[in-house]
Order: structure tokens, then sequence, then C-alpha cells
């Protein structure tokens, strides 16, 4: 008897915390349709092809941890349309926490960004190419 | 039950209150509601978890009004469920956004992610080790160890991956709040791992007597040493007892007391099942106990209103129904009782003057129910059963409340039995037995 009464409180408990859950998701989503202007653009595929490997590093190296491009990845920093908003010089900054970006960006995120001064150059200028399609 | 429900409402709030205030307050970007959703139950999950160690932290205050009992069956379930909610959290992100979790290869993965990966593979190791304890035949003071090393570690590991991945930690407040949180299950773990044991070891006992009641039942009696005991608790209440070593070694079983409460010495009877309990005969008469307790909602005490009980014991299930009918006795309190009480035969019953003596101090009737009992035994036979009940118990037993301890299957019996008669649920009380 008691058993059952323990497994009621418990399927009770967490039913509670599955709704509840989706109601703070829902909430979530309404405060954001309510104030977001997304001006995302779909990638041209031919640009997709030619940046294959800057879009390949973008995957492999963790930045869709954070970042989606074309509703791949984290869709809560989607960089779509990111090329028409920031110069090349800012595209760099701020992918790779250096120069201005260094001090804008939350502490937090520019530490998780200077593990990319450890790419080569090449890996590098190819991600740049990647960020620069997205018009 | 209304303080029951407050400390559930109190459970839901700090499981929610985390996700509810990283949402609700300066909203972080929306990132569709698959995503939202997976992310608010990977913090509910974690929540549930940190939680698990207060559950099991024994604070008397918050398991008084279930039993703690019920809190470790609570703790089992909550468990699985959580659990699942991570598997949610997992699958979802795995089939609507594979590209955000990156490579399950640790050498190219973040660490923040490596740390949630094998945090859910502890937390699933742990689940599914308790679930299978009994039947990989694991022995409990190992998986003990093992269950409580890899929960800490399993816990750490998830706080650093939300951290890392630090998805709705938008705000500096947040982080600090979310640090806040993570401190406090890490002080439940502190204080099950080594405060409550600490208290413990400063109050040892020693066994001043012991002795083969009948069958494989040990009397068992202990005598605070250096402090004044334990006087106050409600009869029917158990605690948990490690023998001859420092109780961080975590080898400790919970036992119910048979003593009425105000005595110094208290008094447990142990029965020899193959496991650790075989040992009880051959401990030597200096060795340290050590006593965790009270715990437990098993207590007539609890229903202060009932008009007469019906006790139903079998083997070493009389202890806690003994400590009750003693108390009964020193209390002076006459509300009528009937005592069931099931063993082999009669020399495996335990108490038998004792039992005899008290039924002549309180309005109590005493029945032996023996299931192989002996050739010329002229009482009842067999098991607990409506028919026999009715035998014994009086017509009218309006505001009876019935107390029952023993294997399940008695238990089972009982209960039935009981409704039959006409026993609402909430008259009927039992305890489970079998925590671990």
């Amino acid at each position: 008897m008691r058993e059952r009464l323990a497994f009621l409180s418990a399927v009770i408990t967490s039913v509670l915390v599955l709704a509840m859950s989706g109601l703070l998701a829902v909430k979530l989503q309404s405060d954001a349709q309510a104030g977001a202007s997304s001006g995302a653009q779909n990638l041209d595929r031919e640009e997709e092809a030619r940046f294959a490997r800057g879009r390949a590093l973008f995957f492999s190296e963790g930045c869709a941890g954070c970042h989606s491009v074309g509703g791949e990845g984290n869709p809560r920093g989607p960089l779509d349309g990111v090329a028409a908003r920031r110069s090349r010089e800012q595209l760099r900054d701020f992918a790779f926490g250096t120069g201005t970006a260094a001090q804008e960006l939350p502490r937090r995120i520019a530490v998780a960004k200077s593990v990319y001064a450890e790419l080569s150059d090449a890996d590098r200028e190819a991600i740049l190419a990647f960020l620069e399609s997205l018009h | 039950m209304i303080r029951a429900a407050l400390w559930l409402a109190l459970y839901l709030g700090l499981v929610l209150l985390p996700p509810a205030l990283l949402v609700l307050l300066e909203p972080p970007r929306s990132g569709g509601f698959a995503w939202d959703f997976a992310m608010i139950l990977g913090y509910s999950a974690l929540a549930m978890f940190g939680l698990q160690f207060v559950l099991t932290a024994r604070f008397k205050r918050a398991t008084a009004p279930f039993g703690i009992d019920l809190i470790y069956a609570l703790h089992r379930w909550l468990a699985i469920a959580a659990l699942l909610f991570v598997m949610v959290h997992v699958i979802l992100l795995a089939w609507r956004y594979p590209a955000a979790l990156g490579s399950a290869d640790p050498l190219r993965a973040p660490w923040h992610m490596s740390a949630g990966r094998l945090a859910l593979i502890l937390f699933a190791f742990i689940v599914l080790s308790s679930l299978l304890r009994k039947r990989l035949r694991w022995a409990y003071e190992s998986w003990r160890f093992w269950h409580g090393l890899a929960a800490t570690a399993a816990l750490l590991l998830a706080i650093v991956h939300a951290e890392g991945a630090g998805h709705f930690l938008n705000a500096a407040w947040k982080q600090w709040a979310w640090g806040a949180l993570a401190a406090f299950w890490i002080f439940a773990i502190i204080h099950v791992r080594l405060l409550r044991p600490w208290w413990v070891a400063r109050r040892p006992w020693r066994i001043a007597s012991r002795e083969r009641l009948a069958g494989r039942m040990w009397r068992l009696r202990l005598r605070p040493v250096g402090h004044e005991g334990l006087r106050r608790f409600e009869p029917g209440q158990f605690a948990w007892l490690s023998f001859g070593q420092h109780p961080i070694r975590l080898a400790e079983h919970p036992f119910s007391i048979a003593s009425a409460p105000g005595s110094e010495e208290l008094e447990f009877a142990i029965k020899e099942l193959g496991d650790f309990t075989s040992t009880i005969g051959e401990l030597s008469p200096d060795t340290h106990v050590y006593v965790d307790g009270p715990y437990g909602a098993f207590s007539l005490d609890r229903e202060p209103q009932a008009r007469g009980f019906v006790f139903i014991a079998g083997g070493a299930g009389i202890a806690p129904i003994l400590s009750m009918i003693r108390a009964m006795a020193a209390r002076g309190d006459l509300r009528p009782a009937v005592l069931f009480y099931g063993n082999r035969n009669l020399q495996r019953t335990a108490y038998r003057a004792e039992l005899a003596a008290l039924a002549e101090q309180c309005r109590l009737k005493v029945v032996l129910l023996l299931h192989e009992p002996e050739t010329d035994w002229e009482g009842e036979r067999g098991y607990i059963s409506e028919g026999i009940l009715r035998r014994h118990l009086p017509e009218k037993h309006d505001g009876w409340h019935a107390f029952l301890c023993g294997p399940k299957p008695m238990l089972a019996l009982a209960e039935k039995s009981l409704r039959r008669l006409g026993f609402p649920l909430a008259a009927i009380h039992s305890e489970i037995f079998d925590l671990a």
C-alpha cells in the first residue's frame, strides 16, 4: 500500500514537472514571438558547396554548440545573414574573440572562443569565408 | 495530509524554480519549442537529481510527515523519472539539432559536453544497478558505497555540464543563483556523507546483552556510552544500526526498536536472514554500536484519536508492535487491542511470556497463529485471514486502527482481510521494510 502511495506520488510529481517544463517552454516561445524579427536568410546551395571546408569546420570545431546556420546547430544563436550585418573584420573578431570583440563579448563567451586561436590560419580563413557567405 | 501536500509542493518548487527563474526573468533568446523544452527539462532533471541527496539526507523534519520508508521509495521512483527526463533532453536534441550536440568523441567535444555525457552514463548506471542490485547479488554495503560515489560524481559532472553549456545563463545573477543552488545540493551530500555520520559517531553504544529468543531471533540490548541515549521516540519507529566500526564506513542496517520510549537501554529484535544479520550471534559484548534514529511514521502516536488497535505481526515484525504495546502498558493506555502474531510453530514464537504478561496489564488479547504448529496445538493455524480476524475482533471496531509488520505476502493478506472487514485504507498502517 505504501509502495503504491510512493509510486503514485512520484508519478504525480513527475507529470507536474513535465507539464510545467512544457508550459515554461511555451511561455518562452510567446515572449520570443512578441519581440522577434529574425531576418534569417536561406543559404545559397552553391555557396554552401564553395565553402564546404569552412562549413565542415564550423560543425566539427564546436561553433554549432552555440550557433546555427540554416537551422542546423544551436537555434538560439542563428548566424544566418550575419555577413550582411558585420564587416569582415568584425566577423573575424567576433568569431575568434580577438580585437574589440574580446571586450564586447561576455567573459565566459570570450573564454569559450579563445580556444579557436589554436586553429591553423588556413582553417580560420576557411571558417571566415564560410561566415562571409552568410548574407 | 496537508503537511505532506505542502512538502510535495516544496519539492515541486525546488525542481521548477531554477528553470522558471532562468526563463521568466530577463527571458533568454528562444530556440524554438523543442530546443527550449529540452533545455528546461534538462534543468528540471538536474534539480531532481540534486534533490535526491536531500531526500536521503534523513532530515528528520522533512521526513516526519511521510515516514522515511516512503521517502526512500520516492527516491527510487523519482530517480527513474529524472533519468527519463534527461533521456528526453538528449533525444530531442539529437533528433532536432544533431549539430548542436557536436562530436561524441571526448578528444574533440567541448569538455562540458563530455561532462554531460559521462554524467548521463553514470546516472543510468546508478538507476539500473539499484533496481537490479538483488538480481545481480551485489552486496548491500558495496553497492551503497559505489552508489554514493557515482551519484556524487554524476551530480558534479552534470552541474559542470549545465554551467559550461550555459544556455539560459544569460545574466550574471543567473550564474550566481545557479551556483548557490549547486552549493545547496553539495551541502546535502556533505550532510549525508560526513556531518550525520560524524554526529552519530560521537554517540556510541555498547551491547548490554544479547540472547537467542526463539529460532533465529535474537534480542539485542544496547546501552549508551557517555551520553543520555535515545529516550524520546514514537513507539514503532526504527533506527539505523552499524556495528563495530566507524559509522562512516556506511555498513548500516535499519531495525525497529522493540523497547518502549523512556528507558536508558534500547532493545532490538533481530532475525538471522543469511546476510549481515547472521553474524549477530558472533558479536563480542564490547562491540561498539552506532545508532542513527529515530525514523519512521509507523506508530500509534500518529493516530491519537484511535479507539482501539489491531496489531498484525509476523516473525521479527513483532519488534515495532511490541514497542507500541509496551508503551501502552507503561502509559496505562486502556484502549482495547488485539494482536495477531504469526510464526512457524510455538518454538519459533518469540516473546511469549512477555506478551502474556502484557495481556494481563492492558486490555490486550494475544492470538498466536502457527502455520506448521506442534501436534498438540489447539490455537489458530495457517495464515491471517478474514475468518481469523472475525473470530477475535469485537463486533464493533469503528475508529480502530490496524498496524501491520511482517513479510510482504503476510502484509498483502492482512490488508485484504482488513478491507473486507470494513477497515478504511487510512486506518491500515504498514511500513516498507525493504529500504535498500
